[in-house]
């Protein structure tokens, strides 16, 4: 079909009736025609460039992400306890209470009244440590729910279970009432002489709580004095004040 | 005979393109069962369907230290008795079997579940794997906390069927965790608890 005014191109349909067949092979030794093997070759190259860039930001989003993620606290660092450090001697804000580190002291053997078994009197292959601790709830009733010790080589011991620990888990602490004792621990001698105190209202849970940290004085001059020691040291029971 | 190639290769039915043109016809599923079909054929002639020996945990000695993560365990001794004061069975008249093991944990905190360290198996009347009580050997705390670098004597505690025969000796496995990251919180956890090795060990009347 023909419309007015319009050449007719040279690859057009033949009209109807016409004996010109269609998409007839050029003749031999003719130039080649668009479409042609250049142009197949053309598309190959596209195809392996297209192919090559997806392949290439696969890989960049690949080294992005492992960026991204390592440079990404784990889950545990980020959602560790706020520590309120402090010093021996001054109180130490942790939020819903103030705790203040008032005296250290050490033994072989303690002794203390009453208890889960009865037995009064407790050795140890390490050494004991008393910490004459003052607590006081800032504005609702609150319980310290765990005390630890933490040693230079990242290890962590919670206050003894042998003898009753008022002071933690026990004691209700009234706002404005403060209450002072002495929180004990269990540690190896070897890691007596590098130790922080840990305290939190929490008692198991401690991701994300505000932690008192008080590092503690202690010499190895000291320890070897209190190990000398074979009378046991009585634990003070807590008072108000 | 290039058209009896050309039509043999239409019919897909000769040479390599031709079966492996078949095969890539073929549905998914048949493909698949195929595969499996020859898979478990070859798997029963190369000794694949045989019973495989289970690889149980090693036998130690007893006053052997079992070395692991969070503690290490050395059985000392196991005792058979009928009365353990001050403990108290949880079904009147029951017997005791306790276990002497030294536990030092290993972890880097003080741990709570160290009455998971140890199970007892095969002992006849024994009303649980697991014991019913742990003491402190020192001072009978019930139930301690060990802390890191402290090993201590302990003394775990089965309860045992009266009726039953008094046991000749005692199968006591040690059983190991692993810390890694919770696949439910990301929190670095000890799970997996395993059995790390197992000790044979005569049992003492502790009556006589």
């Amino acid at each position: 079909m023909t419309y007015p005014g319009v050449p007719r191109s040279p690859g057009a349909y033949p009209a109807p009736g016409s004996s010109q067949p269609h998409g007839a092979y050029p003749a031999p030794g003719s130039p080649p025609a668009a479409g042609g093997p250049d142009a197949d070759d053309g598309g190959r190259r596209g195809r392996l460039r297209s192919r090559f860039g997806a392949g290439l930001l696969i890989v960049a989003a690949l080294a992005v992400g492992t960026l991204i993620r390592s440079g990404t606290p784990d889950v545990d660092t980020a959602e560790r306890p706020f520590s309120r450090a402090g010093v021996i001697g001054r109180p130490v804000d942790a939020r819903t209470f103030d705790a203040t580190v008032l005296a250290v002291r050490g033994a072989a053997k303690i002794h203390r009244d009453g208890g889960l078994t009865g037995r009064q009197e407790h050795d140890t292959d390490g050494v004991w440590i008393l910490l004459k601790v003052r607590l006081e709830a800032h504005d609702h009733t609150i319980q310290v729910g765990w005390a630890g010790l933490k040693d230079g080589k990242g290890r962590t011991f919670h206050s003894t279970e042998r003898i009753t620990q008022p002071l933690i888990g026990g004691r209700s602490l009234q706002p404005g009432i403060p209450l002072t004792g002495e929180v004990v621990f269990e540690v190896p001698k070897d890691a007596a002489t590098n130790v922080t105190l840990q305290l939190t209202e929490r008692p198991i849970d401690r991701r994300m709580a505000a932690m008192v940290e008080v590092p503690l004085p202690i010499s190895p001059s000291a320890v070897d004095g209190w190990l000398a020691n074979p009378a046991p040291v009585q634990i003070e029971n807590p008072v108000v004040g | 005979m290039l058209s009896r190639v050309s039509s043999s290769a239409e019919r897909g039915g000769a040479g390599r393109r031709g079966i492996l043109a078949r095969i890539l016809a073929a549905p998914v599923r048949a493909t698949g069962v195929a595969a499996s079909a020859l898979a478990l054929v070859v798997s029963g002639f190369t000794g694949g369907l045989e019973p495989a020996a289970a690889p149980g945990p090693p036998q130690q000695a007893a006053k052997a230290t079992i070395e692991g993560k969070p503690w290490n365990v050395t059985v000392n001794g196991v005792g058979y008795t009928k009365d353990a004061k001050p403990l108290r069975p949880e079904k009147e008249g029951d017997h005791w079997i306790a276990v002497g093991a030294t536990v030092e944990v290993t972890a880097d905190e003080t741990r709570n579940d160290i009455r998971e360290a140890l199970t007892l198996v095969g002992v006849p009347g024994l009303r649980n794997e697991k014991p019913s009580r742990v003491l402190l050997g020192r001072d009978e705390t019930q139930a301690p906390e060990l802390h890191p670098g402290l090993p201590e004597k302990l003394l775990f505690f089965w309860e045992i069927d009266p009726a039953a025969p008094q046991p000749v000796e005692a199968n006591v496995q040690i059983w190991g965790k692993t810390q890694r990251a919770s696949t439910l919180t990301g929190h670095r956890s000890w799970l997996d608890p395993e059995v790390k090795a197992h000790v044979i060990v005569p049992v003492q009347n502790l009556d006589q």
